[in-house]
């Protein structure tokens, strides 16, 4: 593709592409194939003015540029992308009207004659008086009120400039908040609507692989616990509890049989089942989830809520100090000057936005929060517990030794292994598949119904024996399989600083999978910044035999840790820290920590995780760094700082507005004047980013 | 106002009931219509591009102002660190002497 560049500076490039109109879509799709460029950082594309702005790493000018010249909307590479559901047109609906807002009352101003002002004046303020009166009827003392007192007033003073303004500026404050109200929903909407790459399709010759662009409808797939559905499907096989919160907002999981349909994106929490494809991948998703976000409440912080309210109870004083101020000055102009200062529309205006906006710099750095309320819990936080597999290691545990018991064949053993652990999303099944693949170990799918049993483990029947994998706790003594004779010695010869999965077959233990999870290298490090950042107490909850997390929360060094925990106890344990008046956050990533996850005040999931995990958590962070918990944290305190900030400016700029109204210094239409701007601009800056971008070392 | 002028007002009225609407609403002028309409979109559009490439300037603006701010910084940091080197090879050789 043709292009000229127009300019310049480090890290950063902006480019105009050789075309005269550009669409959409096209805007989007070169906006995604940027993004996913190595060498780019990030990416912009204008497609009024057909450029695209591109933040490069460091030396990756060149491949950006080749990469530029080697592009075209026709090429199968971009037909090929996934090109996720932007906000570009609503960005451009608003920004549309904010312009013709802003020119409407330039030219207003400056061409049109004054009756034909004053009677817009008029019209627009028809909307504001009716709102007053209806609060009055209503015997409300709410801000629309103060909003059509001032209004009204100023025209019936015939100052139909000051009506004018005050009228522009609430409706600018009115948009802005519209538009980042509709952003952020469709945000999170989109940072919702994951699609999943592959499902398991059963056909004649068993369940087989296939990417999901390649289903058909009538195609039966299966899916297991913890998985999420990918289709809109019937089901044909098995009883399952479904879990909807993605589509009802509701977290009680639901029971579903055979023929009851069930929908895209919801997550099956117990039991398997088979489902015949209805529909093909579709759209619908998006819509659902944007609907669901639109009604729920949780969008909204307690601190907005207590905005408000404090917005409507400052009301009457307002009033009475305005009346209060003609009592005693015998003025109406100052007793005017200070009701047309009113608090509250500060409030209102501003919370909402700053935390809307805290939620989208939440996405910057891959965080997806799911409310305002929990960046206040995250900012509120005194104890984290972290769950050890895919949290505290890297979800990449590999496997360091296979020890055989009874004579067996190690690679028999691992291909035994891999194929049942392949259809399980646990980061220990992963290890075992990847390892058996590694040594070039195939096999077909020789396993009868796998059963998944939580933290424990998989039960399957494989010609007619018996074969079971998982922890010790169900290997020997949930199920009682014994050790082969005369190999106790080699068994407490295992090596210890590995987890161990045991693998039993007909009763009798066959073989031990040595598993190395390695820390992640910056563990210690996040847990002492979090100390720092005002965490009492952190935690560490795992499944792992007593000897591997005691070595692991010594290397990490959290407060406290609990091993052989199970899915159960990790929510009691939450529980009861809530119940002991903390506020806890959990961070997990496998079916496993759901409950926790649920039970306590934040529930953060990893996102390379299983989706029941995703789906109930209420923020989800990227997986390739810890210290995007420590941004979060800071995040969070940033913004409960921006807002006491707020409320210290509005309370304490409009006070003296009104001072300084009551005592004659300042006219009617300058307090009016100041105090919208004042809210606008307070408005503008909680828009802002909270943190400083040296402060992550982020763009 | 005479006679004359409401009779005036009276045969504008009814001209304007009459002819007058038949010709507001006519094809031609539903033409006119349509063009005038056509241009203030285009000129919607013109001014949104004007917009648009003003915001990208600004933005360009903004970070070619940051980038000068960062070299200069950095310059400032080469020239004290050589200053620093500078002083203690200085204090070294007089302790040498």
């Amino acid at each position: 593709m043709k292009f000229s560049i127009k300019h310049e500076s480090r890290g950063r490039i902006r480019v105009q592409l050789a075309q005269r109109r550009m669409t959409l879509d096209q805007a989007d799709l070169v906006e995604t194939w940027l993004q996913g460029l190595d060498a780019v950082d990030q990416a912009a594309v204008h497609e009024r003015t057909c450029c695209a702005i591109i933040y490069y790493k460091e030396g990756g000018r060149a491949a950006v540029l080749k990469a530029l010249r080697g592009f075209s909307y026709q090429s199968e590479e971009a037909a090929k992308l996934v090109v996720p559901h932007t906000s570009r047109a609503t960005n451009r609906e608003y920004q549309e009207k904010l312009v013709g807002m802003v020119c409407g009352k330039a030219v207003r101003d400056m061409f049109f004659p004054a009756p034909l002002r004053m009677a817009w004046t008029l019209c627009r303020s028809l909307p504001y008086l009716g709102r007053a009166v209806r609060c009055l009827w209503r015997r409300q003392l709410h801000v629309e009120l103060l909003d059509g007192l001032s209004v009204g007033i100023s025209m019936a003073r015939g100052d139909f400039g000051t009506a004018g303004s005050v009228m522009f500026l609430l409706g600018l404050g009115e948009l802005l908040e519209e538009w980042t109200h509709k952003k952020s929903v469709e945000d999170l909407a989109r940072s919702m609507s994951l699609n999943i790459d592959r499902v398991w399709v059963k056909t004649e010759d068993g369940e087989v692989q296939l990417p999901l662009s390649k289903v058909r409808p009538g195609d039966r797939i299966a899916v297991h616990m913890g998985g999420m559905i990918p289709l809109d499907s019937v089901i044909d096989e098995g009883e399952v509890m479904v879990n909807q919160a993605s589509l009802t907002g509701e977290s009680i999981p639901v029971a579903r049989r055979p023929g009851s349909t069930v929908y895209a994106g919801t997550v099956v929490e117990e039991g398997e089942c088979v489902l015949r494809v209805e529909k093909q991948c579709g759209g619908s998703r998006y819509d659902k989830i944007v609907s669901m976000i639109e009604q729920s409440e949780k969008l909204k912080s307690s601190a907005e809520d207590q905005a408000s309210h404090l917005a409507d109870k400052l009301v009457p004083y307002t009033l009475a100090g305005s009346a209060i101020a003609y009592l005693l000055t015998r003025n109406v102009t100052r007793a005017l000057s200070v009701l047309m200062v009113d608090f509250s529309c500060a409030l209102k205006l501003s919370m909402p936005l700053a935390v809307l906006s805290a939620m989208r710099e939440a996405s910057i750095h891959h965080a997806t929060v799911k409310g305002g309320k929990f960046l206040e819990a995250i900012a509120k936080a005194d104890t984290i517990v972290f769950d050890k597999t895919g949290t505290l290691t890297y979800a990449c545990p590999v496997v360091a030794q296979v020890v055989t018991f009874g004579g067996r064949e190690e690679s028999e053993m691992l291909r035994l292994a891999a194929c049942l652990e392949e259809h399980f999303p646990h980061s220990m099944a992963n290890a075992v598949v990847r390892a058996a693949q590694q040594r070039g170990l195939t096999h077909e799918e020789m396993h009868s119904q796998v059963q998944y049993l939580v933290a424990h483990g998989i039960a399957s029947t494989v010609k007619d024996e018996k074969v079971i994998i998982g922890s010790y706790h169900f290997v020997f003594e949930d199920e009682q399989s014994t050790i082969p004779a005369g190999e106790q010695a080699k068994f407490d010869a295992l090596p210890p600083e590995y987890s161990h999965l045991y693998l039993a077959v007909g009763g009798e233990l066959a073989a031990v999978i040595c598993i190395s999870d390695p820390l992640r290298s910056e563990a210690r490090e996040v847990i002492q910044r979090l100390r720092e950042l005002g965490v009492r107490k952190t935690v560490m909850l795992t499944g792992d035999s007593e000897r591997t997390a005691a070595a692991i929360a010594a290397q990490v060094g959290v407060d406290e840790y609990h091993a052989e925990v199970l899915p159960e106890d990790k929510a009691r344990f939450v529980e009861e820290e809530r119940a002991a008046g903390h506020t806890v956050i959990m961070l997990g990533d496998g079916i496993n920590d759901s409950p926790a996850l649920s039970a306590a005040n934040v529930g953060i999931a990893i996102s390379d995780g299983a989706a029941i995990a995703r789906e109930i958590a209420d923020v989800t962070i990227a997986a390739e760094n810890l210290f995007e918990l420590v941004t979060l944290r800071q995040l969070s305190s940033s913004l409960m700082n921006r807002i006491h900030s707020n409320y210290r400016f509005v309370i304490g700029f409009n006070g003296s507005l009104i001072v300084l109204g009551a005592a004659g210094i300042l006219l009617p239409a300058q307090s009016a004047m100041l105090h919208n701007l004042s809210t606008l601009g307070i408005s503008l800056r909680s828009m802002t980013n909270l943190l400083d971008d040296t402060a992550t070392g982020l763009r | 106002m005479n006679v004359y002028s409401k009779l005036a007002l009276f045969a504008g009225g009814a001209l304007f009931g009459s002819a007058g609407i038949k010709l507001l609403s006519s094809k031609d002028a539903k033409n006119v219509y349509t063009h005038t309409t056509a241009a203030v979109l285009r000129m919607k559009e013109c001014v949104m591009d004007t917009v648009s490439t003003v915001q990208e300037n600004a933005a360009d603006i903004l970070a070619s102002a940051k980038d000068i701010n960062e070299q200069r910084a950095a310059k400032e940091e080469a020239a004290a660190c050589g200053e620093e080197e500078t002083a203690a090879e200085e204090e070294e050789t007089q302790e040498q002497a």
